[in-house]
């Protein structure tokens, strides 16, 4: 008798237990894509040339966040928020519809105003107003969809931001190198330099405005920079030996670079005013490929001073060193996220080169591809996604992958194998 | 004199007293470690009789006196006679009081045994009635906490349907980091429609609160809850507080 009790009690312990947990944690999601209507923007009488609303609806898609509904799925396409009637987009199952509105401000003017509609809640989330020339119309849409990712996805759009890249095309039994800039869609490819020697490494300044790179234009290695405004250039090292892997620091008055002036390469830090050299490591091993941490006090590098290809930090101030990664065979080409914790990195765990992302602070190392020779990986200026060079049949071509691996593409190329992508920071 | 003699008796004594006790001392005096282990004993009960014992018939009268003799030798015969007729008379009566003593003693046994017998039964009918009420008590407890759990294993099974739905819609911004949360409260109605969704407690992540929001929304409707029994309806899920935190991120 008495156990019984004893077993009541117990009971009633327990369930008065759980009568207090009332509150339901949900702890798991099902990160879905965000179902996003982009309506055809309302511009009536304006020919623009380019489609803004597909524009806007790529630049989502892409970010693999969220996935559009078929134009010709809408029943309106409604301009304004106060013309949209809830009910028929709900029917489609979307969360958010954006509607915009092109207008001519007159002076060759024209400004686009829209808004971002929760569908779901029944509520405008925001509305926005951005304005251009009529040549400017891919940037307006851009802008665009960096308001409505950064509003729903709590992360500054980098869809604004642009790629260098090096393209080489084989013609006559022979190469024709060349440095391009692109949107980050790889729309509007612009020439930057052409050359029938070898171009690497591009890096972007701090304001990305200008490019640091290695042309062997001059019969050997050699820094430059240049401005992407102006087009005028400057060549920077001119070195018996290597000269390359230039990375302009956050603050944009000096730059990191390798040189074999005295032996074997070795980071250097060049000051932009004075034009000095300062040597920063010494040691018999290759030092190369420096990135720079965000504060600016300490470079990342690659070094085969324990073996293989490792990454090290490097302190500025104190030059000393650290090594940060151990996993696997080979790691190199750091290219750091904005966050200054997540590494991307080529990495090698037995024979096979894959991008792989590495945590600064668990040491937690994800590879994030699956195919064969991928290399410079660049992370956007949002920490989001990152690109990198890898093949496509016996083709170079640029692939990104989020950093998160959930989402890959292949950036539609030009002609010729393309390699060596440097994605820029946020330009304005 | 007479003092010193009563001096030396004392001294003498605290003399002995002295002695004992360091010879008590010295000698390794221990109380008796043994235990002495009481073996209980067992004592047969038997059944006592209560009623008080009929009387024994009193004993018979004593033989009269002796006559004179006058024919002594016959009335010595007759004397005999008597005497064996008597003996025989007593010997049977006696026998007859002990054959009526071992009945009237028998019978009191038996309704002894009887009375104990309708005792033990009416003890045993007053323990049954006692523990079947004992028992009903603690069956209606239990009842009424079936009852409470059953219901509250039902709020859980809609809680747990509730639970699924909201994950399955959650799709968290990559701003969402683990540690993050917010509470929100989803008003419903008795055919299960989300009415209304507020944030009780915001994680200062504005595109993760959103999310969090969006989850509820989407759901829009628990149809199971329409059969839910109202009661429970009204005390459990007009309001529901639902915490939103991510246990599944990388960061």
């Amino acid at each position: 008798m008495s156990q019984k009790i004893f077993a009541l009690l117990l009971l009633m312990l327990f369930s008065s237990a759980s009568y207090s947990e009332l509150v339901i944690r949900v702890t798991q999601g099902n990160d879905k894509p965000t179902k996003i209507a982009v309506a055809p923007i309302d511009q009536t009488g304006i020919q623009t040339g380019e489609d803004i609303s597909r524009i806007v609806e790529a630049d989502l898609q892409r970010s693999g966040l969220f996935e559009t509904i078929e134009r010709r799925d809408m029943l309106a396409f409604p301009g304004r928020a106060q013309d949209v009637y809830y009910r028929d987009w709900r029917l489609l199952g979307t969360e958010y519809l954006v509607a915009g509105q092109l207008r001519s401000v007159g002076g060759g003017r024209y400004q686009l105003e829209f808004s971002l509609l929760n569908v779901t809640a029944q509520k405008t989330e925001l509305t926005h107003k951005v304005s251009g020339s009529i040549s400017q119309m891919r940037d307006l849409a851009h802008l665009v969809s960096d308001k409505i990712y950064e509003e729903i996805t709590g992360i500054r759009g980098a869809f604004s931001t642009r790629l260098a890249y090096v393209t080489a095309i084989r013609k006559d039994n022979k190469y024709t190198y060349r440095l391009n800039v692109a949107d980050a869609d790889g729309a509007r490819e612009k020439l930057v330099l052409e050359s029938g020697e070898p171009i690497m490494s591009p890096s972007w300044s701090g304001n990305g405005k200008e490019l640091a790179y290695v042309s062997f234009e001059t019969g050997r290695p050699a820094i430059f920079r240049q401005n992407l405004v102006t087009a005028e250039r400057q060549q920077l090292t001119n070195f018996t030996g290597l000269n390359g892997a230039p990375s302009w620091s956050p603050d944009g008055t000096q730059m990191a670079l390798v040189l074999s002036k005295d032996g074997n390469p070795e980071i250097y830090l060049l000051d932009l005013q004075s034009n000095k050299f300062s040597r920063l490591t010494r040691h018999f091993a290759i030092d190369t490929e420096p990135t720079w941490m965000p504060d600016g006090k300490s470079l990342l590098f690659t070094s085969d001073r324990g073996g293989t290809p490792q990454i090290y930090k490097l302190n500025i101030a104190t030059k000393a060193t650290e090594r940060l990664t151990f996993t696997g065979n080979y790691n190199a080409r750091p290219s750091l996220a904005p966050d200054g914790r997540t590494l991307a990195m080529v990495h090698r765990q037995t024979d096979t080169f894959h991008i792989a992302s590495f945590d600064l602070k668990t040491g937690r190392m994800i590879e994030l591809t699956e195919t064969r020779l991928d290399e410079s990986p660049t992370v956007a200026p949002n920490g989001a996604m990152l690109m990198y060079a890898t093949k496509q049949g016996d083709r170079g071509v640029l692939a990104a992958v989020s950093l998160d691996a959930g989402v890959r593409y292949v950036l539609p190329s030009s002609i010729g194998d393309v390699r060596e992508p440097a994605w820029s920071p946020f330009l304005r | 004199m007479g003092n010193s003699l009563s001096y030396s008796v004392a001294i003498l004594l605290s003399l002995v007293l002295h002695i004992a006790l360091v010879g008590a001392l010295f000698i390794d005096w221990q109380p008796e470690s043994k235990r002495v282990i009481m073996q209980p004993q067992y004592i047969e009960a038997k059944l006592v009789e209560l009623a008080p014992k009929k009387k024994a018939p009193a004993s018979k009268p004593k033989a009269p006196p002796k006559k004179p003799k006058i024919d002594l030798a016959k009335k010595k015969r007759e004397e005999k006679k008597r005497l064996a007729k008597i003996a025989a008379q007593k010997k049977a009566a006696e026998k007859k009081r002990l054959e009526q003593e071992r009945l009237t003693k028998a019978e009191a046994e038996r309704k002894e045994r009887e009375r104990q017998e309708e005792l033990r039964r009416q003890q045993q009918e007053a323990e049954r009635l006692r523990k079947e009420s004992e028992f009903a008590e603690a069956l209606a407890a239990e009842q009424a906490l079936i009852n409470a759990q059953e219901d509250e294993q039902a709020a859980n099974s809609y809680r747990q349907l509730i639970q699924q739905r909201l994950s399955e819609n959650w799709s968290r911004p990559p701003s969402a980091r683990l540690g993050m949360e917010t509470l929100i409260r989803i008003r419903l109605v008795p055919t299960g429609r989300v009415v209304g969704v507020t944030v009780l407690k915001s994680s200062g992540d504005s595109a993760f609160d959103r999310s969090v929001e969006q989850a509820a929304l989407k759901a829009e409707q628990f149809e199971e809850l329409q059969a839910m029994d109202p009661a429970l309806f009204e005390k459990k899920f007009r309001q529901v507080d639902v915490a939103f935190s991510p246990e599944d991120l990388r960061l």
